[in-house]
């Protein structure tokens, strides 16, 4: 059968608004309390005179035992949309079919939102059809006057709901203040789309029944039995002659339904899927603050508590949650009457201008702003934000209809949300100033950003036409699995390094520090910014946020510095750079250290090389012991293998004596404080007052402010210093032991309390401990007062010479010094310094050199001094500086 | 392991949530590029360098011929 929908679509339209005018309010309480279902309605014409109430009082057709396509009142309702459907529910793709659901469920939120339902359950069935349950008051199923007038039959309100357009609460603003649903279409749509639905209804203790095929009622409302329950039940299967496909995912429900539990706070919906049988509640008692919460759960976030803030004016609700976090962009989702806005609108700018203004004027007059003002859009970055609306009559825009048209509400939402924060940010100054500051970074960065990129674009110059540095000297292979580059530290070294690299694989850049004149008398070291341009283009993998490790030129990048401070100053900026701007690249274990020898040894025309220090010593060390004895007066003569194990006692207490010495504490002055019971040194240096103590061990010094505490008769305040080079801040450089107590007056001298820990000591004990087995006191490492023409106290004899010491300290330099005999040694100052030969052999030779490669942990270690650097603190600057002014002493040795 | 701390703006966060690793967030990350492309990431120069520096200076001032030539002995 074929009707034309358009000669009846102008009365369509009429009907939507006009003659169901009375019926509108089907669900409002009011009205349900004056028409009981038990109490007949005015009587009309129409009326068959059967009561409801009667025990068979199941609405009947008149005339009609079968329904009928024509017994359709609008018919042409059913024939547009089924020809249309997109008009009605966007399109017939996965996205349309998930619609029919959420058509169904805004429905079961409406009673929840007006407080009639309390749980709504979703199921998707094992045959593909949906089952959308709530336990609201159910759609009425009394006699509808006018549409039992217009079908001259009894019709009822939830035939009505169910097949007739526009039918129903959502429409008058008297049942809902404001209702969901996208188009507004309801269920009727559903039917209509459906290849069968069903709809059940308990009220007033019996179940109400009717079903459909796809949309023509088969057959009146029935009355099915009793039920002690209410609530709609609504079940229907998605027409398959409509949808390009009819597969429900449990996923896309999962979304939006859990979107809605958070938007409505309180309502409980859950969702089952029979087919795999998931199952999911969702109940959010806070709303949108869970929203928010929900969707930082993997964010850093700048304030524990997201700021919320709800409300009406001029029958508009608003509620809207907030909250910053540590990203990048901004997370806004905004919705009307349960509808995502997803092109945003009035309600949107409103909420905008008021916290760009709210924001700017705190920060105004906190005076946090310096240099830069945030804009709106750096106060948007971050932002986690939900901003959920009730409007009565929503105009909805744009491209996709998805964008809040009225006028009104831009202002609303304006000043609710300006009154609200301004005052907000007066009394919560902490989460105030975070915010602000979160605004000023996003400035920052914003600004820092576009220079970087200019920097980056300015490629004239620095790069040759195939876009690499001028100053790189490429490999020639392209296979990079065996591609190296090295950075080299300086130009002279880079020309070595290019004279003796395999030109195949390996590629030079050679870079330098470069100095620059920080404020008053101070210089820094910085890597320039050609430098690091150079870098980045040498490389490939690009930076940041663009970083493709699959572009990167070389399988190995390599620095190689000189072992001088300056070269460890380069090698950390380096390892500092990767880490931050290329850390992938580290992760991915690219980045490697080469280990030039810092020695080359030659022997007749025997020619070796020795990477450190440590094992320069050591060689010399075991070179010279060959053949010698140790005459002592303690333990008469010690031969080789004796020997052997003393060197190597002296050798592990070697460093511990000179850092104790650094402290300016002499062995000499220390010695003197040996406790002599257990031949230990002390440990502990405690400044009281202007008293001064050592101990030997905690148990000790316990003990002692055990005491301390019991004659002052309460805690003490301790300022314990572990750090092995720092100085009280009020004792002078130099002999702590003797200077330490001039500076304590000035605060309460009686009650401070300063104890230096001397870590140091503790390996010269245990030294002292296996000396004391071969029969040497701390004594033997002292120098003794000479009183003429004594014996030497201890005499190093081999087969060519005799070497008298003064004391034990003195064996290993000179047993070293008999090792250095025969031998040509020369210490590198730098790379630059060994020929192209020398270099392929040692450093640049895959066969013969050292490489380290780079771990997180030794990146993040150079990441970390910078950041202290960097810091606001002063004492790690200081210390930093004292720290390598050590290491250049330790270089000399 | 414990939550690293983002170099720039030095606040703990899970490793885990950082797309912008080793930074909390793509802001801070551009602000590191930027002082990386400003010069302003840097190490002080201890005393000894600076003086040992000084002494360069003046000496390459007073003798810049021998200095070169003492390079290309």
């Amino acid at each position: 059968m074929t009707v034309s929908f358009l000669p009846l679509f102008p009365a369509l339209c009429q009907g939507a608004t006009l003659p169901f005018k009375n019926v509108a309010k089907w669900f409002s309480t009011k009205e349900i309390d004056k028409q009981p279902m038990n109490q007949q309605p005015a009587p009309t014409p129409e009326d068959s005179g059967e009561p409801l109430s009667s025990d068979n009082g199941v609405f009947q057709a008149q005339g009609n035992a079968e329904y009928r396509p024509e017994d359709l009142l609008h018919l042409s309702d059913l024939e547009h949309v089924r020809e249309r459907p997109s008009m009605y529910i966007g399109d017939t793709t996965n996205r349309g079919l998930h619609h029919l659901v959420y058509e169904v469920v805004d429905n079961s939120i409406d009673e929840a939102m007006a407080g009639f339902a309390t749980t709504i359950s979703v199921t998707i069935n094992n045959d593909g059809s949906v089952t959308v349950e709530d336990d609201g008051r159910g759609i009425p199923v009394d006699k509808h006057t006018q549409l039992s007038e217009e079908l001259d039959r009894e019709v009822s309100t939830l035939e009505g709901v169910m097949t007739v357009l526009k039918f129903g609460g959502k429409f008058e603003k008297g049942a809902y203040q404001t209702s969901g649903g996208l188009h507004g279409v309801g269920v009727t749509v559903v039917n209509f789309l459906s290849e069968w639905a069903e709809v059940e209804v308990c009220r007033d203790g019996y179940i109400y029944q009717q079903e459909y095929e796809r949309g023509i009622p088969q057959g009146p409302v029935s009355r099915m039995g009793t039920s002690t329950k209410i609530g709609t039940k609504t079940t229907f299967k998605p027409d398959s002659l409509i949808f390009q496909t009819t597969k429900y995912s449990f996923d896309t429900l999962y979304k939006r339904l859990q979107e809605l539990a958070f938007l409505n706070r309180g309502a409980k919906i859950t969702l089952v899927d029979q087919r795999t049988e998931q199952k999911e509640e969702f109940y959010y008692e806070r709303g949108i603050i869970e929203f928010v919460e929900h969707l930082n759960r993997a964010s850093e976030v700048v304030h524990s508590q997201p700021v919320y803030l709800t409300g009406e004016s001029e029958g508009v609700g608003y509620e809207i949650a907030l909250q910053y976090s540590r990203e990048y962009t901004e997370n806004l989702h905004s919705y009307v009457n349960n509808i995502t806005t997803t092109e945003g609108g009035t309600h949107v700018s409103g909420f905008r201008s008021a916290l760009t203004r709210s924001l700017n004027s705190y920060g105004k007059k906190a005076n946090l702003f310096k240099d830069i003002v945030p804009s709106g859009d750096d106060f948007r970055e971050g932002l986690t934000v939900v901003i959920s609306m009730r409007v009565p009559h929503p105009q909805f825009e744009g491209q996709t209809k998805t964008k809040l048209g009225n006028g009104e509400v831009e202002g609303i939402v304006n000043s609710a949300v300006g009154d609200f924060l301004n005052k907000f940010l007066e009394e919560n100054p902490g989460v105030a100033k975070e915010m602000v500051k979160k605004g000023i970074l996003a400035a920052e960065a914003r600004s820092a950003a576009r220079k970087a990129r200019e920097l980056l674009r300015q490629r004239k110059g620095a790069l040759s036409s195939a876009g690499l540095p001028g100053k790189l000297r490429d490999c020639s292979s392209k296979e990079v699995e065996k591609c190296e580059l090295y950075l080299v530290e300086g130009d002279s070294a880079g020309g070595s390094a290019e004279g003796g690299r395999l030109r195949e694989y390996q590629a030079i850049l050679p870079l330098r520090g470069k100095i620059i004149n920080a404020y008053k008398a101070r210089e820094d070291k910085v890597l320039a910014n050609e430098e690091v341009r150079s870098m980045i283009y040498a490389i490939g993998v690009g930076i940041g946020e663009e970083l493709d490790l699959s572009k990167r030129r070389y399988d190995k990048v390599i620095i190689m510095t000189d072992a001088d401070v300056d070269g460890s100053h380069i090698r950390t900026l380096l390892l500092c750079f990767f880490y931050r701007q290329m850390y992938h690249l580290i992760e991915g274990g690219h980045v490697y250290i080469a280990q030039p020898p810092l020695f080359r040894v030659r022997k007749k025309k025997l020619v070796h090389y020795v990477q450190t220090d440590e094992e320069m010593k050591q060689e010399l060390l075991e070179k010279g012991q060959n053949g010698c004895q140790l005459h002592t007066k303690e333990s008469g003569v010690l031969d080789e293998e004796q020997m052997r194990k003393l060197s190597r006692i002296l050798a592990a207490m070697e460093e511990p004596m000179l850092a104790l010495e650094r402290r300016g504490i002499g062995l000499k002055t220390h010695a003197e404080r040996i406790d002599f019971e257990t031949g230990r040194l002390p440990v502990f240096h405690v400044f009281w007052g202007s008293e001064e103590h050592w101990f030997i061990n905690r148990n000790k010094l316990d003990e002692f402010l055990t005491e301390k505490k019991k004659s002052l008769g309460h805690e003490l305040a301790v300022d314990i210093e572990t750090e092995e080079i720092t100085q009280p801040e009020n004792t002078n450089e130099g002999e702590a032991a003797t200077s330490g107590s001039a500076g304590q007056d000035e605060t309460s001298p009686e009650e401070s309390l300063h104890i230096i820990e001397l870590h140091e000591v503790r390996s010269i004990n245990a030294g002292l401990k296996e000396l004391a087995q071969f029969g040497f006191s701390v004594d033997s490492l002292l120098p003794q007062e000479r009183t003429g023409l004594q014996e030497p106290r201890y005499l190093l004899t081999n087969d060519e010479s005799q070497r008298p010491l003064g004391d034990l300290r003195e064996l290993l330099t000179n047993i070293r010094a008999i090792g250095e005999k025969g031998l040509q040694i020369t210490r590198f100052k730098g790379l630059g310094e060994m020929n192209a030969e020398e270099l392929r052999e040692t450093t640049l030779d895959p066969n013969n050199r050292t490489l380290i490669k780079v771990t997180m942990e030794d990146a993040g270690a150079a990441d970390e001094m910078f950041r202290l650097l960097l810091g606001d603190k002063v004492e790690p600057r200081r210390d930093f500086i004292e720290k390598h002014a050590l290491e250049v002493k330790n270089l000399d040795v | 392991m414990s939550n690293p701390q983002c170099p720039s703006c030095g606040i703990l966060f899970e490793k885990a949530n950082s797309k912008t690793m080793p930074f909390c967030s793509q802001d801070c990350r551009q602000l590191d590029l930027g002082k990386w492309l400003n010069e302003s990431i840097r190490i002080p120069l201890s005393p000894e360098e600076m003086a040992e520096r000084r002494q360069l200076a003046s000496f390459e001032f007073d003798n810049n011929d021998e200095s070169i030539d003492e390079e290309e002995i």
